[in-house]
């Protein structure tokens, strides 16, 4: 398979190489030498690192006739010699400028060449190791910033400063193609982030307030909680203003914003006064994000949910947070109904953020305990509360998690907002698959809260 | 998730030091010595007249108008003349910011003589930044400001504050926003502010509110940097401010007013007057308003543009009276009362326009002095018992984001200060050629009443004593040399054990060059903000916390005086280190739950500053310049970097030009380099910014009277600065004011 790269800048370079290089088909090297052609890759393909590439030819010799693929042999004026046949595909071929050659040998000893120029660039960061396209997105609340990660090289990062203000205190980040949303909090205001240049493409505004959750429920329009202000805005990101608009009223303290489809958006309210006390069962609002238009309110039979997310079996799983101190419970919401359809209990107290893997699998993340996992297909625990998921303390104990998200290989990585009192910094904790077992400990920003894991190659 | 408010509360390379060690040396060693002749001597110790007694004056001159002889006072306000011929003589001693006077002093061959002079400030005398007259206060080196010779455009005391080498003044806005003082890299929960002897800082943050001082009701200010616990007890780790106000004895008389940019608007009465040589009254009020209303630029998080800064208006109202009896104990009796109320903005990316603050600040004050002078000692006394209450509210019904609220704070301090100084040696304490000793006891009662904290009613004792014994020697000619040893213990209800902060200095002068070495301890206790704070989710009190303590400031610092043909100057270079340990912060445990702690600091830096006095054309012109560079950083294993809102450097330059006509034009400007938001990130750092100001001082006489009319343009270049993120400075303003009278 050979992944082009159309870029203009590839382009430019390869057109001074292919004119000053390429030879398809040579001459042969006298008149009883055989005719090499080369017919992939084409002259001046360009590939990102890590992209195999197919090579194909043919020879014919005017003794011999057409050649077989013994006699045809592939260098590249990089990597040397590649191998034999009229096909042949080179898994990775090196970084660079290569010179691809196809030589012709017949019976007699002669040869004839072709030569074709493959560029083969350096992968970007964002479309993450040869090894593994994966990228990891961190929300840090203390540094206001967004930290990207190689899974593939958890070393190599990049971080998007998101303002200094104290007002800015972001919790999470909602992604679509190339595009992140991240609700600034107290800021009243949300940034939009091209990942690939890691820049600030903008920001769209409530008129005050606390913007909390997020979502994109198409593919530029965005839903957007305000906390203060007990309401869910919309905005496109083409649009003209920066403002968040079409603001629907919902219950207290919206927290989070889980996207079903672009039809149905559901709204997790923690249903908290102004002394952040319950004022009964969280709530869950179902809007359709097209008209926005409140189609069903559901209790989630606990208090203080703030975190959601749709399992592979389309349930919508809330996590009822509590009050810190009694055990938390999950809710789980059929979104065909909008009904509740059960409520789990189990969970550690101060649970929070939940995540759902492809496999079904829910990871529940505690400030006090690390993180749980429970099979949604068995609605069993698989590691509770008495064998957390965790980075453990010297002397027993369990470092608190802020949120977890599975990689594409199972594995698990986790956030740890770190301790200065400690002298634990803040880190991100990688888990092996299945067995959950530590094995992994990358670098951080101050405060890591939210966590996505994206390819975006 | 819920987010519970978080509390957010240096290393110079030796061989970057070397260089400039060397420097001063040469320069010691090469300008030529102020005083090196030979014959009858005359001694002469120049002080400057303040309300607490007088202070040492240095840099003042000395001359002998019939021998053409002149010296140059040293930091000890000594100035030694040589080579006179016996008999009667006219000195003539002078100094920048201070009327001239004029002594008569007979010497005699072979002897020496000794004269003493207190020179008065003379306030129409438009000095500028010179008026920072390097001193020693308590065997410290010091910066005095005498409020009647600052610079136009210096309304308040945070303005006055800032250009002091090494002090940052963290300011959340324009004109009467609050303001914190930091000096050398400590915070300003970790520099002392003393009005007349009382603190002003909060008890529960630790930090003074610079802006509730009404600058108008002081004579001077007096900066004392580095690590004085053994001098003045808990907090003073950074520094200590000594506010002195207004004490006269002479007939006064003046009354100022002024308009500004952003609506402001002042006024001022001031005087004081003496009854048949007994009874001294003094006192003055005043009265300053400004809306506030600036341009600043929005963040791009929050549309752009540019908007008003509203909600940022404020009116100061203060006053003060003091009435003492003159002769024996000098009993003394003193009232002051200042009240200030003001919009509390927030915020600028989300700025409320509903929260309001509400300051008073009242007290009264006994005092006795006595001061038994005799030819060859001194023995002397003082005793002064005060009251000051405070009440601090602050409001918001409908804050843009977090819960509405409205605190209350009243905290009544009561305080007992007992002091005693004796010396067998005719200078003035605590420099002497013979030892000296001073010594003192400091009770404080302080209540507080807050619905902050966790018990609103928390009431706490202080008890502290110390003493200072000095001797100073002749050890040649034209070297002196001064030590002194300082130790104070002190039983704090906040602090378990008895703390004791000892300090060790000395002085080595030689002619125009002065080398001060200094090393001392010091602590602060906690905050009742950090102890007694309303426990909630997430949220736990540390029952270990300890105090703040500096084990081991070293400090040093050279000062050369110079003159060359018309021209005279200084140059003057401090040093220090002063490692914070157990720096209060807060932050979560490994449960995501909040406390305060302790996290060690490193500190060090260096402050290099020169003044320059010339005449031309002529006239009278001075350049001053300092710079500062203040390395604070985490030692942990976690937290790393310069501590947040802590600039590196800063520096601050002045010319004063004279015009005809006693005219001075004094363009200035202030540089604060980058500092750090975010403990342990280098991420999202405030950019550097300079800032240039502009005033000119027209002196006049009305009526017999004199007067001075003083113009101002601050910020000249518009910059858009910020020393914290989300409260932005003012742009360009401008001021004028006019005063007639003798007097602040």
């Amino acid at each position: 398979m050979t992944d082009a790269v159309p870029r203009p800048a590839a382009l430019l370079a390869l057109l001074a190489i292919t004119a000053c290089g390429d030879e398809a088909p040579t001459e042969p090297v006298g008149p009883s030498a055989p005719t090499a052609v080369i017919t992939s890759p084409a002259p001046g393909l360009a590939v990102h690192e890590g992209t195999a590439v197919s090579l194909a030819g043919t020879a014919a010799d005017p003794q011999d006739g057409a050649l077989g693929d013994r006699a045809l042999a592939w260098s590249s004026s990089i990597d040397g010699a590649l191998g034999t046949g009229s096909a042949l595909e080179v898994a990775s071929p090196s970084v660079g400028v290569h010179t691809i050659t196809l030589t012709a040998t017949d019976s007699d000893g002669n040869t004839g060449n072709a030569s074709v120029s493959l560029l083969v660039e350096e992968l970007e960061f964002i479309a993450g190791t040869v090894s593994d396209p994966q990228i990891g997105i961190v929300v840090s609340s203390s540094a206001n910033a967004v930290r990207l990660f190689q899974l593939g090289d958890p070393d190599e990062h990049r971080d998007i400063a998101l303002g200094a203000s104290s007002t800015v205190t972001p919790t999470g980040i909602s992604i679509r193609g190339e595009t992140g949303v991240v609700p600034l909090g107290n800021a009243a205001s949300v940034a939009v982030i091209d990942m690939r240049s890691q820049q600030i493409d903008g920001f769209f505004l409530f008129e005050s307030g606390n913007a909390t959750g997020s979502a994109f429920v198409g593919p530029s329009t965005v839903l957007a909680a305000n906390q203060k202000t007990d309401q869910v805005g919309r905005f496109m990101l083409g649009q003209a203003g920066g403002s968040i608009g079409d603001l629907v009223p919902v219950t207290e303290f919206p927290t989070s914003i889980v996207p079903f489809s672009d039809a149905l958006a559901f709204v997790i309210s923690a249903n908290l006064d102004d002394n952040f006390a319950p004022n009964g069962d969280g709530v869950v609002t179902a809007l359709d994000p097209r008209t926005m238009t409140v189609t069903a309110e559901i209790e989630t039979g606990g208090a203080n949910p703030q975190f959601g997310a749709i399992g592979p079996d389309g349930m919508l799983y809330v996590m009822n947070t509590g009050d810190y101190v009694t055990p938390s419970t999950l809710a789980i919401i059929d979104p065909s109904s909008l009904e509740r359809v059960e409520v789990v209990g189990g969970f550690p107290s101060g649970s929070g953020h939940v995540h759902v893997s492809e496999g079904g699998m829910l990871f529940a993340s505690a400030f006090f305990t690390g993180t749980v996992a429970w099979n949604t297909a068995t609605k069993s625990f698989v590691r509770d509360a008495s064998d957390p998921i965790c980075a453990p303390l010297d002397g027993g104990g369990c470092r608190g998690a802020f949120g977890a998200h599975t990689a594409a290989d199972g594995s698990l990585y986790q956030t740890f907002f770190g301790s200065a009192r400690q002298g634990l910094p803040p880190r991100i904790f990688h888990y092996t698959p299945e067995t959950f077992v530590l094995t992994d400990s990358i670098d951080s920003d101050s405060g890591p809260v939210g966590l996505e894991i994206r390819s975006f190659r | 998730m819920l987010f519970p408010v978080r509390r957010r509360r240096g290393r110079v390379k030796t061989e970057f030091l070397m260089p400039v060690v060397a420097a001063v040396v040469v320069l010691a060693t090469a300008v030529r010595p102020l005083d090196a002749q030979v014959g009858a001597t005359v001694r002469v110790t120049v002080q400057a007249s303040g309300d607490s007694g007088a202070i040492a004056l240095p840099a003042a001159t000395v001359a002998v108008r019939d021998a053409g002889l002149a010296a140059m006072t040293d930091s000890r306000g000594v100035a030694v003349l040589r080579g006179l011929s016996p008999g009667r003589h006219a000195l003539v001693i002078s100094a920048l910011g201070f009327a001239e006077a004029v002594i008569e002093v007979e010497v005699v061959n072979g002897r020496l003589t000794r004269a003493r002079v207190a020179l008065d400030p003379a306030p129409v005398r438009i000095a500028g930044l010179d008026v920072q007259v390097p001193s020693r206060e308590g065997g410290f080196s010091a910066t005095v400001l005498e409020t009647a010779s600052l610079p136009p455009g210096v309304a308040d005391l945070p303005a006055a504050l800032e250009r002091v080498a090494g002090a940052t003044v963290v300011r959340q806005g324009g004109p009467g926003a609050p303001a914190v003082l930091q000096l050398r890299g400590a915070g300003g929960d970790q520099v002392l502010v003393l009005l007349d002897g009382t603190p002003i800082n909060s008890p529960l943050t630790g930090v003074a509110d610079l802006s509730t001082v009404d600058l108008e009701s002081l004579s001077r200010v007096v900066v004392i940097p580095g690590v004085q616990s053994a001098r003045y007890g808990p907090q003073a780790l950074g520094g200590v401010v000594l506010l002195e106000s207004s004490d006269r004895t002479a007939a006064t008389g003046a009354a100022a007013a002024g308009i500004g940019a952003w609506s402001t608007a002042e006024t001022a009465l001031t005087g004081s007057r003496t009854f048949a040589d007994t009874w001294s009254l003094s006192g003055g009020a005043r009265w300053r308003r400004s809306n506030g209303a600036f341009t600043y630029d929005v963040p791009d998080f929050r549309g752009g543009g540019q908007t008003t800064r509203e909600n940022s208006a404020f009116s100061h109202a203060g006053g003060d009276f003091r009435i003492t009896r003159l002769g024996g104990a000098n009993p003394s009796l003193s009232a002051h009362l200042s009240d200030i109320e003001r919009g509390s903005p927030g915020a600028a990316a989300q700025p409320s326009l509903t929260g309001r603050q509400h300051h008073r600040r009242y007290g009264l004050s006994v005092g006795i002095e006595s001061d038994g002078t005799s030819p060859e000692s001194r023995l002397g006394g003082s005793a002064r018992t005060s009251i000051q209450w405070q009440r601090a509210e602050y409001a918001d019904p409908v804050p843009p984001f977090g819960r509405a609220y409205d605190t209350r704070t009243r905290v009544r301090r009561w305080e007992l200060t007992v002091e005693g100084w004796w010396s067998g040696g005719p200078e003035p304490l605590p420099r002497t050629d013979g030892p000296a000793l001073r010594f003192g006891l400091h009770a404080a009662r302080l209540d507080v009443d807050s619905n902050v904290l966790a018990s609103p009613d928390v009431s706490l004792d202080e008890l502290g004593t110390w003493a200072r014994a000095g001797r100073g020697w002749e050890l040649g000619r034209d070297l002196d040399l001064d030590l002194g040893v300082t130790l104070r213990a002190d039983r704090h209800e906040l602090v378990d054990e008895l703390i004791a902060s000892p300090a060790v200095d000395a002085t080595l002068t030689r002619a125009g060059f002065t080398l001060d070495l200094r090393w001392g301890r010091g602590f602060s206790p906690p905050g009742l903000g950090d102890l007694f704070f309303q426990e909630g989710v997430l949220v736990e009190p540390n029952p270990d916390l300890a105090p703040e303590r500096i084990r081991g400031e070293l400090a040093a610092s050279l000062t050369q005086r110079w003159s060359l043909g018309g021209a005279k100057g200084a140059l003057r270079m401090s040093a220090y280190r002063a490692d914070l340990d157990g720096m209060i912060l807060w932050f979560p445990d490994h449960r995501f739950v909040w406390s305060p702690d302790n996290y060690d600091v490193a500190r060090r830096g260096l402050e290099i500053g020169a003044t320059t006095d010339l005449a031309a054309l002529g006239h009278t012109h001075s350049v001053t310049a300092d710079a500062a560079w203040s390395e604070v950083e985490y030692t942990g294993a976690v937290l790393d970097g310069q501590v947040a809102y802590r600039p590196r450097f800063t520096a601050e330059v002045a010319l004063v030009i004279g015009l005809p006509a006693g005219i001075t034009l004094i363009p200035s400007g202030t540089h604060v380099g980058e500092r750090r938001t975010v403990p342990g990130s280098p991420l999202n750092g405030l950019a550097a910014y300079t800032l240039f100001d502009a005033g000119i001082s027209v002196p006049f006489e009305l009526a017999g009277r004199e007067g001075r009319l003083d113009l101002a343009l601050s910020n000249l270049l518009d910059e858009r600065a910020a020393l914290l993120v989300d409260y932005p400075l003012p742009g360009r303003g401008w001021s004028t004011r006019i005063r007639i009278g003798s007097g602040r």
